[in-house]
């Protein structure tokens, strides 16, 4: 079930949010309407392949259980016993068929591939599970209730596509759900947030996707494409990736704020970034602080000289790139930000460190650094969103004048090439597209993101207007949202592949 | 306590009524769907004449354009004369082509600035419809070579009762009869229509959004994941009426124009997604044996599995708008008029 989709918005969020308002009313203590979230949760799963509640619950049950043991009989043997299981679970499923294709290529031997379907959530569920048996045998969590437990898993927000989020952020929050949930100081900017996740994936990224996804589809048939085409493919993705995923992290803290629950932050305008370091620290930050924590610092971090520190970056987000997919575009993705990152601080190292910082600061130094960054962002999506590398490097190879400038530029329902001959019915397409590149760009450069846009009408004086009528408004809103769903073809968020 | 409670609903309510409101006006500023469809006891269903209309598609009004509908309410930007046209072109909404420029429809490409190509399309014709219209244009204006395109449904649609005026088919003992449905518009469905015609965001919801479908779709899928699905129609049943349809529209269709199968075009649309995927057009084997008896019985066919296929191989153009919209674009009318006029020129099949 799809946050944009007619049986989300019309039946499923009622339906829970009616559910937990006759448990609230009803019950006393937080149990219940705990209880409530979790089985809505699961149910929520299971509306995609029911047989992998199974898989859901077995991981959830067996980590609690597990944490429980480590609890008491603290050992790092039973730590990595508990870590291996999950990474064993998450390769099996994930990684089985990419090793066995890679086993096969190397060996020359014709092993069948698993042909699993992988389950929805697994890379997001899996690294919580993972962090949260780390800090309880680093004594920094402790076992509570198996409802808590299964709501930090399950709850279903956050379930399918992140923010990942760490149990010191949501658990203690379950205790005050009953005070804040529904409230009108709550819900009325929870269902804004989602209102505005929903526009950024219903309106951008689905929109972008249509003069996106041609580009590669034809690249990985192995067309033509001139450079033009290549770049505005590319620029295409960068920004209908953003969308996709900023607005599902949206819809997710939205939905989350209803039930008195805040999720972590996940973007924070990371087009705007003035460098690759600086571009981490905005862009999925909930995996960023994952892999610091749990990879990066374990790894030694930046304690042990800075030859190891490159090393660690790159090995960090090398296993990062596969954390997104089984395949070697993610790998090489992965691979490109570590050589980034690791560019990046000797960078710093080497030149920043020796001049003054006051240097840093003029505009157009920061412009040069803001095109670098964007720039190097865009050609990692290449390989981030190619099938396989061969359409990667087609491309790269296009949009660096491997090919001809005179080939026609295939993008969305019709051909750029055909502005040139057509005027007519050229014009259209190539407006449309521009149009909606444009205003992509605008959006992602300069206008304040969800976070800053919910701050800013939090501090403007709407008294006016008074909650109640604000929750009727917005109703009205996520209606005409749930209509507009209702009538395409709902498309999935580009993460629930990983 | 229930002054309270009163006040709170009325302000929940309020701010309600207050957004609807906002997007009723944002909306009368935007091109919203607005094609006003007359059943006026005539031959044939057609738009209101001399009357202008707005086409648009989807949450995003894409292909967004605004028109004038002819003396006899069909979308040409020219009135029909009688003997005034060599060519009539028959369809449903893809040849009435509102999403398109004049210039760049299938019509536009089979006539010339002195005869242009009589146009008698509209949403929603189907099989029964097309013959009536061939009748139209040869008996009425004189024409003396036909092009009928086949969309998926046509043959199916002319069997149900969509509403008062339109031309449908009856299966009887006697096999097909050709009548005009009957059925009057249920009260709830007058209002409706009358909310869409008065209201923009009534329009949008129904009209772009096409909800009053859209809907009892998804209820359908979601009551399909609680229950068993339903017994598949009978099959052979549906095909047998098909077939007896299709022989009844080639019979009748040479008897009431008066004119030789060779001068008729019969163009089969394609199975496009498919063709896009570099896949085989999944085949309708109903279809294929009407495409089968129309070549046998003398009609020139065109096969647009074959015509779009062979193009997107060599150029990966595509022919429509979709996924959002998927009637054909210039190209996909461009090649369809080139396949239906080389054949009309020299017999040949593409």
């Amino acid at each position: 079930m799809l946050f944009n989709s007619g049986e989300f918005l019309l039946f499923f969020l009622p339906l829970t949010l009616a559910l937990f308002a006759l448990v609230r009313a009803v019950s006393s203590g937080n149990t219940g309407l705990i209880s409530v979230l979790v089985l809505c949760s699961l149910f929520f799963y299971a509306w995609w392949e029911p047989a992998y509640l199974v898989l859901l619950l077995g991981s959830a049950l067996g980590n609690y259980g597990f944490s429980r043991i480590l609890h008491k009989h603290p050992s790092k043997a039973l730590l990595a016993l508990g870590v291996s299981a999950n990474l064993g679970l998450l390769g099996f499923y994930k990684y089985g068929d990419f090793f066995i294709a890679n086993y096969n290529w190397l060996s020359g031997s014709g092993t069948d591939a698993l042909g699993l379907l992988l389950p929805l959530a697994i890379s997001f569920f899996t690294f919580q599970q993972i962090a949260y048996l780390v800090d309880v045998y680093q004594e920094k969590a402790r076992p509570g209730q198996l409802t808590e437990y299964l709501l930090f898993v399950c709850f279903f927000p956050q379930l399918i596509a992140g923010p990942i989020v760490h149990h010191k952020q949501v658990m203690p929050q379950f205790e005050g759900v009953r005070s804040r949930a529904l409230t009108a100081a709550w819900l009325a900017p929870g269902l804004f947030v989602f209102c505005l996740g929903f526009i950024k994936k219903v309106f951008f990224a689905d929109t972008l996707a249509l003069y996106a996804n041609p580009v590669f589809d034809n690249a990985s048939l192995g067309y033509a494409l001139s450079p033009l085409s290549a770049w505005l493919g590319t620029l295409t993705y960068t920004f209908q990736i953003y969308f996709d995923f900023s607005g599902y992290s949206d819809m997710a803290i939205g939905l989350a704020m209803m039930f008195g629950i805040r999720l972590p932050e996940n973007f924070n305008s990371p087009y705007k970034s003035i460098s690759i370091t600086d571009f981490w620290r905005r862009w999925h930050m909930t995996l960023s602080q994952f892999l610091r924590d749990y990879l990066y610092i374990p790894l030694g971090g930046n304690r042990k000289g800075r030859a190891r520190r490159y090393v660690n970056l790159f090995a960090t987000m090398l296993l990062g790139g596969l954390w997104h997919g089984a395949g070697w575009t993610f790998v090489i993705w992965g691979g490109l930000h570590g050589l980034y990152l690791s560019v990046n601080h000797f960078w710093n190292h080497l030149w920043r460190a020796k001049n003054p910082p006051g240097w840093m600061n003029g505009r157009p130094v920061r412009l040069f650094y803001w095109a670098l960054t964007f720039l190097a962002v865009v050609i990692a999506w290449v390989y981030f969103r190619a099938i396989d590398m061969a359409t990667a490097n087609h491309i790269l190879l296009a949009m660096f004048g491997g090919t001809d400038w005179q080939q026609p530029v295939l993008v969305g329902s019709a051909e750029f090439g055909q502005f040139l001959s057509n005027r007519d019915t050229g014009v259209l397409v190539y407006a449309d597209h521009l149009f909606w590149l444009t205003l992509s760009a605008v959006v992602a450069f300069f206008v304040p993101n969800s976070r800053e846009i919910t701050e800013r009408l939090r501090n403007v004086n709407i008294r006016w207007l008074p909650p109640v009528a604000q929750i009727g408004a917005l109703l009205a809103c996520i209606g005409l949202l749930a209509a507009i769903g209702v009538s395409k073809n709902v498309t999935e968020f580009i993460y629930f592949n990983f | 306590m229930s002054q309270n409670l009163f006040t709170l609903i009325f302000k929940f309510l309020a701010g309600i009524v207050a957004t609807l409101i906002v997007f009723e006006l944002g909306l009368r500023a935007l091109p919203v769907y607005d094609v006003t469809r007359l059943s006026d006891g005539g031959e044939l269903t057609h738009l209101t004449p001399n009357g202008t209309y707005t086409y648009s598609k989807g949450w995003r009004f894409l292909n967004a354009r605004r028109g004038v509908i002819n003396k006899q309410g069909f979308n040409a930007t020219y009135d029909y004369q009688p003997l005034g046209h060599d060519v009539a072109v028959i369809g449903d909404s893809f040849m009435q082509a509102l999403m398109l420029d004049p210039d760049d429809t299938l019509a536009a490409h089979m006539g010339t600035t002195e005869r242009p190509a009589l146009v008698l399309a509209d949403g929603g014709y189907n099989l029964a419809d097309y013959l009536v219209a061939s009748r139209v244009a040869t008996e009425r204006y004189g024409v003396r070579k036909l092009a009928i395109l086949m969309v998926n449904g046509d043959v199916d649609e002319a069997f149900t009762d969509s509403y008062r005026g339109k031309n449908a088919f009856s299966l009887t003992s006697d096999g097909i009869e050709q009548r005009k449905s009957t059925r009057r518009l249920s009260n709830r469905e007058r209002r409706l229509q009358w909310l869409s015609q008065n209201s923009r965001l009534a329009g949008y919801l129904g009209q772009n959004l096409v909800l009053q479908v859209q809907l009892p779709r998804m209820f359908k899928e979601i009551a399909s994941r609680f229950r068993s699905s339903p017994p598949a129609p009978n099959d052979e049943a549906h095909a047998d009426r098909y077939r007896q349809a299709t022989a009844f529209f080639l019979q009748r269709l040479v008897a009431d124009t008066g004119l030789a199968p060779s001068d008729i075009v019969l163009l089969f649309d394609a199975d496009r997604p498919s063709i896009y995927q570099h896949e085989s057009p999944i085949l309708d084997p109903r279809e294929e044996r009407f495409k089968r008896e129309a070549s046998h019985a003398g009609f020139n066919v065109v096969d647009l599995n074959v015509v779009f296929g062979d193009d997107y191989k060599q150029h990966a153009r595509r022919f429509d708008f979709s996924p959002e919209d998927g009637h054909w674009n210039e190209y996909g009318h461009y090649l369809a008029a080139r396949s239906a006029l080389d054949l009309l020129a020299t017999g040949t099949a593409p």
